[in-house]
């Protein structure tokens, strides 16, 4: 694959979830991305290879890159029925893998870890943020693309390493101090420990009975109302 | 030898079990229980490399899981089916369930749209209304955090029915 | 007046293109509260009281995540709308009452938004339709194009109703402050309502998973930083 093709697929595989819709999700997106390599691909078989691509497809969009690497190398050497296969056994558990490391470790722990730096100077939270979470996955994308096209033949035991256990475990280990860590400086780095205190922890008690946020956080607006009335304040423990 | 959860999803074990249920009912073991994937050499460990390292996995095919759920012990189980008939068939096997979340039922010939992410058709529901005859819960819910609809009450509104 | 149009258009313009990446393209996540109210809060004039509600905002419904069809609530809209009403604020430098205030006027766009992003995602349906069809005739282009629209749409939904919900809001919140002055002492507290609720949700989350020892050893540092911080 030379190296337009390549960018052009990884550009296009970025709108992925543009026209995401019910039934078919990003079946839309996922033709969107492979269109031009097709056309290029598959010659005479183009038309084939069109109805192939269109109709359901759905994983998370940042491992979407892999699946395409692999779609697009089997559609080059004419392995048309292999690639739906592929596509189809590779889409659930690429998009459970990427829902766990990017939504589910990866994005909160970097924003908490960013929050804790916003306590010195506040505008380094959004610039540390986006620098770190951005070179990780763009880094990670056009590495899975590479990575799907070299593994075609053998797509399961290319996605065997992509799961990231590794550094989720490292991330894992960071979220729980860095929230305790905000929490006490939320709380400590105020003249008003108690307030803070009793609000998180009155949460913190409804959501372990399973509530959920819209009900938790009426209830709290509505404490925090008659604290005000009672005469409490809380700062914020930002300065701009 | 609890089970925590029975669940029917078509996508069977992806991202809104691992990351949404399996935490949520604390579940310590996920059971996959259907007579095609078991069959499935790759399938079976593409979904192993998803589960996290303190969950186990266990694929069973449908005869089998009466046993395994009276072998397990104390562990936490969540079940997982592809369909509702998968479901109908265990019972029937003697196994005994309290109540059944609807997850995905996306590709589903002549179904109607529930919700956004389930689709019935008439032999579905004719199904639910026998799991409902038993006494069990059937709601419709994709991760904790939604909303859950209770696919019963649904039946017995007439336009749904049809 | 021309300078408030212009404002109110302005920020629809940001909440629109920035709903494209958390939407459309790219999930680079310039989309999280904290760096699209900092982007909001340049180009209003109120950089620093940005930076704030977007931290305010950040873990807001961070624990849901957006996994398989399920869309949760996203706290862009409640960002943007309480720094546009910071921004469109008359009067002097703002208060803490101020944006305990204008907390409580954006959060419940978190359901108007999400209630756009579904109606979005549904006329995406009939986008798929039309590609089908167009792809039986051979025309490849327009099935391109049907993509691409798609995207167009989720920033002009997205954008239109801001607008709509911003301007609402804001002749109303002008209208409440004119109209009570102590009252609104008591709205200090509320600013920081959105964070510790998130906190505390994620909190609630984790400590199920992991246990008690590290969260507790960090709120241990954090408060003797935290009164180190305060002290000196």
């Amino acid at each position: 694959m030379r190296f337009m093709d390549r960018l052009n697929l990884f550009i296009r595989s970025l709108s992925i979830q543009a026209s995401w819709n019910f039934p078919r999700m990003q079946g839309l997106g996922f033709f969107f991305s492979l269109l031009p390599w097709l056309r290029k691909a598959a010659g005479s078989g183009f038309r084939e290879a069109c109805y192939r691509h269109l109709g359901y497809f759905n994983t998370n969009p940042y491992m979407s890159p892999y699946i395409l690497g692999v779609v697009a190398r089997l559609e080059e050497e004419g392995k048309g029925e292999e690639s739906v296969r592929a596509r189809n056994n590779l889409m659930g558990p690429l998009g459970a893998m990427g829902d766990g490391f990017y939504w589910a470790t990866l994005l909160p722990v970097v924003i908490l870890v960013s929050l804790a730096f916003s306590f010195f100077i506040a505008v380094l939270a959004p610039v540390f943020f986006l620098i770190v979470y951005n070179c990780v996955h763009l880094r990670n994308r056009w590495a899975y693309l590479e990575r799907g096209y070299r593994n075609a033949h053998e797509p399961l035991k290319g996605a065997a390493g992509l799961n990231g256990q590794k550094l989720s475990k490292i991330l894992e280990h960071l979220a729980a101090p860095a929230m305790g860590l905000i929490l006490g400086m939320v709380a400590f780095g105020t003249q008003t420990p108690g307030t803070a205190m009793l609000l998180f922890g009155l949460a913190f008690c409804l959501f372990r009975r399973q509530w959920k946020m819209p009900a938790v956080f009426a209830i709290l607006v509505i404490v925090a109302v008659l604290l005000g009335l009672l005469g409490l304040e809380m700062s914020i423990p930002w300065s701009g | 030898m609890p089970v925590v959860l029975a669940r029917v999803d078509d996508r069977l074990l992806h991202g809104q079990v691992v990351e949404g249920w399996t935490p949520y009912v604390q579940a310590d073991t996920i059971v996959v229980v259907s007579d095609t994937v078991c069959l499935e050499e790759d399938r079976c460990r593409l979904m192993r490399l998803i589960v996290p390292d303190h969950i186990e996995l266990k694929v069973t095919p449908l005869r089998g899981l009466k046993t395994l759920i009276s072998s397990s012990g104390e562990s936490r189980m969540l079940l997982l089916f592809a369909g509702l008939d998968d479901v109908l068939e265990v019972l029937e096997g003697g196994v005994v369930l309290s109540s059944i979340n609807v997850g995905n039922l996306h590709n589903i010939k002549g179904g109607t749209e529930i919700t956004p992410s389930v689709y019935l058709n008439s032999r579905d529901l004719e199904m639910v209304r026998i799991l409902a005859q038993r006494g069990i819960a059937v709601e419709a819910r994709e991760v904790p955090d939604a909303a859950a609809l209770d696919l019963v009450s649904c039946l017995k509104e007439p336009g749904d029915s049809q | 007046m021309t300078v408030a149009v212009t404002k109110i258009l302005l920020s629809a313009l940001v909440a629109g293109i920035l709903s494209l990446d958390r939407n459309a393209f790219g999930q680079f996540q310039i989309s999280r509260p904290m760096v699209a109210s900092f982007i909001l809060g340049l180009v209003l004039g109120v950089p620093a009281e940005g930076v704030i509600l977007g931290l305010i905002y950040e873990l807001f419904f961070l624990s849901s995540l957006p996994v398989g069809s399920f869309i949760p609530h996203h706290p862009l809209f409640p960002s943007l709308i309480s720094v546009l009403l910071i921004g469109m604020y008359p009067g002097p430098r703002p208060t803490m009452e101020l944006i305990g205030l204008a907390v409580l006027f954006g959060v419940p766009t978190v359901f108007l938004d999400r209630a756009v992003n579904i109606h979005w995602r549904r006329s995406n349906e009939k986008a798929f339709h039309r590609a089908m069809v167009y792809l039986r005739l051979g025309r490849t282009d327009l099935v391109q194009l049907q993509h691409l629209m798609s995207a167009l749409r989720a920033g002009l939904y997205h954008g239109g109703s801001f607008l709509l919900a911003g301007t609402v809001l804001v002749i109303s919140f002008n209208y409440l402050i004119k109209g009570s002055g102590p009252l609104l002492a008591r709205f200090s507290i509320v600013a920081m309502i959105p964070f510790l609720t998130g906190l505390a949700g994620l909190a609630s989350d984790r400590t199920a998973r992991r246990g008690w020892k590290g969260f507790t050893l960090g709120l241990v540092l954090g408060a003797g930083l935290g009164i180190w911080r305060a002290l000196y």
